[in-house]
């Protein structure tokens, strides 16, 4: 591939991967814009992956599809693969098993041996090895059969729970569980505590639930805009923009953030048509809003920008 | 064929990565723990997705099956994870592997068989771009996801992770545990093989330089 100089000490290749994360500055957009000008492998590149970004969000059902899978894998696992606690049973058992198995048939032994008067032994009363061997064996494998049927000492699966709860829990704090959260307000309040608290992971989590167990609930709907802010921050802008669209396309009274929110996910896309499109539905549906400023200002760039 | 993954040389310091939050979870995921195991993988879930239909198609039916596969390695390689990169590379590279794998084994199979998958459509469908736009990006990836199976393993490996994820070159060198210059180097091999590879297929060449 021919290098195209970017003037910037960066390479094109990471201008356009940081370009998809919406993590330019606007010399490097130039940069990059002139990149892709020069080189028309990398201005393939480029697109193809701003192709990908389009259709790699998130999907309705892809947290159950993943709960499901993960589910069903640390079960199976357990299964196959005993607890550590179920293993040290299981040697317990045989163990134990073989110690009785083998003192019975000691003793069943020097029984016979002493009712014949101790007599030496003959070939006719010594038990044959593999006789001797089998029911030891067979008594082990009942008890082996015994233990593995038996049900592991915990039977629920463990639930998923934050990596900072789990952090915590490696560190020997045993705090109880979170509160349930059984109706719309309750999630949508979380969602919104944990986006306060910078904890993104989590209140994009909460906020999915919301939209997948409360679809009809306003909480929902107004969650889509709180998600897109969420997903803007964690440099998700493909899926910010799919959730400023989905709130635009039934409206609200949160019409004017949500295209403020999908202008500024469809900047980090590098999809400049599109921006300008949405900056200029702004302006004409809420001339005096307060975001009119930037949006002038952008546009004032989209067009300076263009040739 | 997955390889199963062994991050930075023997011997070498496990670097502490105090921004990674799911390494904590990891490192109890690899001692066996299952309600990190589970943890990880509900976290890691998403990421694993998208490499499976960045590579695969949105909705093609192998997507479920490698996204198991690819949880059920991810588990099974946390022991050799160093820390070199994050977890999420680390996951999203074995997906990559894994989705690679069987991406070429469809193809395989596709040789024997009449029907053709609707990969395409399916991008089509999820997208909320004008139909026109949609298909014209539908059939770009899936041109470059035709090319990922004709290119050698490294090669296609360090394409799914640059062009499909969008890793930079910094990230896919720590992913992949080789210095910057090599995955410079793999990355312009892949891009000549594709260019070789796109003069063998015109009708690919000129799919992928629309509106470029």
């Amino acid at each position: 591939m021919t290098r195209p100089r970017t003037g910037l000490p960066v390479e094109p290749e990471d201008l356009s991967a940081r370009a998809r994360r919406g993590s330019l500055s606007e010399a490097e957009r130039s940069a990059l814009e002139r990149a892709i000008g020069a080189s028309q492998t990398l201005a393939i590149l480029h697109r193809v992956g701003l192709d990908f970004d389009r259709v790699l969000g998130v999907q309705p059902g892809d947290e159950k599809l993943i709960s499901a899978l993960a589910d069903g894998l640390i079960d199976s696992r357990r299964k196959r693969a005993p607890s550590a606690t179920t293993r040290r049973w299981l040697l317990l058992g045989v163990a134990a098993t073989l110690a009785i198995a083998g003192s019975a048939t000691a003793w069943t032994t020097v029984r016979v041996l002493r009712e014949r008067g101790a007599a030496p032994a003959t070939p006719s009363v010594v038990v044959p090895r593999a006789a001797r061997v089998r029911p030891v064996l067979s008594a082990a494998r009942a008890a082996l059969a015994l233990v593995e049927s038996a049900e592991p000492p915990t039977t629920e699966l463990p639930e998923a729970i934050h990596p900072s709860a789990l952090a915590a829990t490696a560190v020997g704090a045993g705090e109880a569980g979170p509160h349930p959260m059984n109706d719309a307000s309750s999630v949508f309040s979380a969602a919104a505590a944990a986006r306060r608290a910078s904890d993104f992971g989590r209140a994009r989590s909460l906020y999915l639930r919301l939209e997948r167990e409360f679809p009809t609930s306003s909480e929902a709907q107004l969650a889509r805009v709180s998600l897109g802010k969420v997903l803007l921050t964690m440099g998700r802008a493909a899926e910010a923009e799919r959730q400023f669209a989905l709130y635009l396309g039934s409206g609200g009274s949160l019409t004017e953030e949500a295209l403020l929110g999908r202008a500024q996910s469809l900047a980090r896309l590098g999809r400049q048509a599109d921006e300008q499109r949405v900056w200029e539905a702004l302006l004409h549906d809420f001339p005096s809003s307060v975001y009119a400023g930037t949006a002038r200002q952008r546009l004032s760039a989209l067009s300076g920008a263009r040739p | 064929m997955l390889r199963l993954l062994r991050f930075g040389p023997k011997g070498a310091e496990v670097r502490p990565d105090q921004q990674d939050p799911l390494l904590a979870a990891a490192n109890l995921a690899a001692q066996g723990d299952k309600r990190a195991q589970r943890t990880l993988l509900v976290e890691l879930g998403p990421a694993l997705l998208r490499t499976a239909r960045g590579i695969l198609g949105t909705a093609n039916p192998d997507v479920e099956d490698v996204l198991q596969e690819a949880m059920a390695s991810v588990i099974a390689a946390l022991p050799g994870f160093r820390g070199e990169c994050t977890i999420r590379h680390f996951a999203s590279r074995v997906a990559a592997q894994v989705a690679l794998g069987a991406r070429r084994r469809a193809r395989v199979r596709a040789r024997y068989s009449a029907t053709r998958s609707d990969d395409e459509l399916a991008d089509v469908a999820t997208s909320d771009s004008s139909p026109a736009e949609s298909a014209e990006a539908a059939r770009r990836r899936a041109a470059l996801r035709e090319l990922l199976c004709a290119l050698p393993e490294i090669h296609s490996e360090v394409l799914a992770l640059h062009v499909v994820l969008g890793f930079t070159v910094d990230e896919t060198a720590l992913t992949l545990n080789v210095p910057v210059n090599t995955v410079r180097s793999r990355l312009r091999r892949a891009l000549a093989s594709l260019r070789d590879t796109l003069q063998e297929h015109p009708p690919a060449l000129e799919i992928l330089q629309e509106e470029a």
